[in-house]
């Protein structure tokens, strides 16, 4: 089913946008109710595991399926153009310290904050909380990698950072 | 990477194009600041999947076995604790199982031998338990062979840089879905590459973002669990681990007593839970009045890698799942490992996990590619890094073969050596004056050569005395591995 709802979503964005959209709608409702079958059938950790194993394999035989060969062809050497590499970026060291240890103090004052709210059982909110805060923590290094000017993003840290003190300190208080 | 887009499309367009640039720049940069560790950590994972099946490969003489009496059980124990004592204050034996058909006994640490051994169906020790380079690769893999909590935070932290990446990754490529199926092969390299790197990151993102957040959460789950715990549960770290991962000791009486028979904690066991296949046993302060009897069990349609009956020395359950249920943030930790590693759906799954490893270790490869094309394009080459990508690449995989060969040459211990030795050595060549074709080339060539060494020297070394067969079915993958890298270094070769 994996394998179909694939198929479909490939048939569909390969016509268009406006004629696909059909397919692509079956494809996307097949997937679900698919992952839905899986979960049913294995648990909801289990199947949801092996629906993503699934859907990636399914996902690359359409591609290997879909490839085209083309001759080999040189790119001609250009001397400048518009890049976004990193020698275009100013203050490698700071905006990495920003990056990685100023986002790691702001993720884990967050995730600290959040996990001392009087909502459900601890041990789920730590869990859950420490599930999420991953991506809240690489967020935060996206952002300060990808802001032009390295100010914004600390001065924003340093406000999440003290936001978060405050609020441990009330709940530690309390 | 992309080609140049129409007014209209441009319009369409779900994020800004400033936006896009900005993403991509930090997605650039970070990926040039830890492509090489988190290559390093994906390829030995991708390896560590299989790491039972390897640890049966390295020592294939054993007794293989499906099932062990109580009796056989009895006298195991008994045996490892004459001989090893207990570790930290248990000793324990495992099971045979499907996934590791050895009966494996576990005792404390001896001077200058084994405290784990492999036994046989009576439960007579047979010999010391030894596969130094899957521990190598594990130990790699989980912590780079750094000091324990250190390393795991270091990987947990690699972990968070490979979660902004494909995060990153997503938001850099605004027509993700209309170029969902589009592998142009050929052509101009940046654009390959690009395909490649795209398509690939694309349909692998869900396993990816499975793999790296619950790698991430494993390896800095003391980072993150330190501060959460000091307000969850105001500073009661001990209440904490208690709620988690369950009581942390038993009764401290410490007066001799007999280590007890298994047969009734089985049958009990049994009783209980009829569904349930019985992985481990471990035994906390042997030969005391105080001792508890543990069972690690595998429930039908559980995924959580803690599942335990607790009994006292007089066969009273102290704690088991029925007892005190476990709660959903507990259950979500403790499957964290069992799907991190692929080791709950049998080897079908186990070679989804290991193939889609390969992929992401082929995504973050590319990237680099990519950047180097991108460099070349544009006037600025930088040869040196390239090369020094491509001995990361290639060297390790090399490297890898390399320690596995040693075990089997009789060099046990050095594995940690001899891959920093190795390791120097290949970044060493990246300043030869080897031309750059001839330089990938060689190292395709060295990683499809050192596999091929590996399988036949294996073959040679346990051939008439190997019991279990899975070590024939792993030479035949190396064998294949070695040469499916060979038709590329030749193909490569022909290219070039």
């Amino acid at each position: 089913m994996m394998g179909l709802a694939v198929a479909l979503l490939r048939s569909g964005w390969k016509i268009g946008r406006s004629r696909g959209s059909i397919r692509v709608a079956i494809g996307w409702t097949v997937l679900v109710v698919s992952l839905n079958l899986l979960v049913s059938a294995l648990g909801t950790l289990v199947g949801l595991t092996i629906a993503t194993l699934a859907f990636s394999i399914c996902g690359y035989g359409a591609v290997i399926l879909n490839s085209e060969r083309r001759p080999l062809r040189k790119a001609r050497a250009r001397i400048s153009s518009q890049d976004a590499c990193p020698q275009t970026r100013s203050n490698g060291w700071g905006r990495g310290s920003a990056a990685f240890l100023l986002a790691m103090i702001a993720a884990l004052a967050v995730g600290a904050a959040a996990a001392g709210l009087p909502i459900g059982l601890p041990v789920n909110r730590v869990t859950l909380f420490g599930l999420v805060l991953p991506f809240f923590w690489a967020g935060l290094i996206i952002w300060v990698l990808s802001e032009a000017r390295l100010g914004r993003p600390v001065l924003g840290l340093c406000a999440i950072i003290g936001a978060s003190g405050v609020i441990i300190a009330i709940e530690v208080l309390a | 990477m992309n080609a140049p887009l129409s007014e209209k499309q441009r319009r369409k367009r779900l994020l800004p194009t400033a936006f896009v640039g900005a993403v991509l720049s930090g997605h650039s940069v970070l990926g040039l600041a830890v492509s090489a560790l988190i290559y390093l950590i994906c390829l030995s994972g991708a390896i560590v999947v299989f790491a039972q099946e390897l640890e049966r490969w390295e020592q294939p003489a054993g007794p293989v076995l499906t099932s062990v009496t109580p009796a056989a059980i009895d006298r195991g124990l008994s045996e490892i604790y004459a001989k090893a004592g207990s570790a930290g204050g248990a000793i324990s034996v495992q099971l045979p199982s499907g996934a590791s058909p050895r009966f494996v006994l576990i005792g404390g640490s001896v001077e200058g031998g084994s405290n784990k051994w492999i036994a046989d169906a009576n439960g007579r020790l047979v010999e010391p338990v030894a596969h130094p380079a899957t521990d190598f690769l594990v130990a790699l893999h989980a912590n780079l062979h750094l000091p324990r909590i250190f390393g795991l935070a270091v990987v947990g932290l690699i972990g968070v840089a490979l979660l902004a990446l494909l995060i990153s990754g997503v938001l850099a490529h605004p027509r993700i879905f209309r170029e969902a199926f589009t592998l142009r092969r050929g052509g101009s390299l940046r654009l390959q590459e690009a395909d490649l790197h795209n398509r690939l990151g694309t349909w692998g993102m869900p396993f990816f973002i499975l793999v790296t957040l619950t790698g991430t959460v494993l390896g800095a789950f003391l980072l993150m669990f330190g501060g959460m715990a000091a307000t969850a549960y105001k500073g009661d770290f001990r209440r904490a681990l208690t709620e988690i991962v369950g009581p942390l000791e038993s009764r401290e009486d410490r007066k001799p007593a007999a280590i007890p028979s298994m047969a009734p904690f089985l049958a009990s066991m049994k009783a209980r839970e009829p569904a349930a296949q019985i992985q481990s046993v471990e035994i906390q302060h042997p030969e005391t009045r105080g001792q508890s009897i543990t069972m690690f069990f595998e429930g039908a349609g559980r995924l959580s890698h803690d599942q335990r009956y607790i009994f006292d020395a007089g066969g009273q359950v102290t704690s088991s799942p029925r007892i005190q249920p476990r709660s959903l943030g507990t259950r979500a930790l403790l499957s964290l490992p069992p799907l991190h590693f692929g080791w709950f759906g049998g080897p079908a799954t186990k070679i989804a996990y290991g193939l889609l490893g390969i992929a992401l270790c082929v995504v973050t490869s590319s990237g680099m590619t990519i950047w180097f094309a991108r460099r070349r394009d544009q006037g600025r080459p930088v040869p040196a890094w390239e090369r020094f990508w491509t001995a990361t690449a290639w060297g390790q995989p090399a490297i890898f073969a390399f320690v596995a060969i040693l075990p089997l040459m009789g060099i046990h211990d050095h594995s940690l050596f001899a891959w920093i030795v190795m390791t120097a050595l290949v970044y060493a060549a990246v300043c030869t004056a080897l031309p750059d074709k001839i330089f990938g080339v060689a190292f395709r060539w060295s990683v499809a050569l050192l596999m091929a060494v590996l399988a036949i020297a294996h073959v040679m070394r346990w051939i008439g005395t190997a019991q279990d067969s899975m070590a024939w079915a792993i030479d035949t993958a190396i064998l294949a591995g070695a040469g499916l890298i060979a038709v590329s270094a030749k193909r490569r070769r022909c290219a070039a």
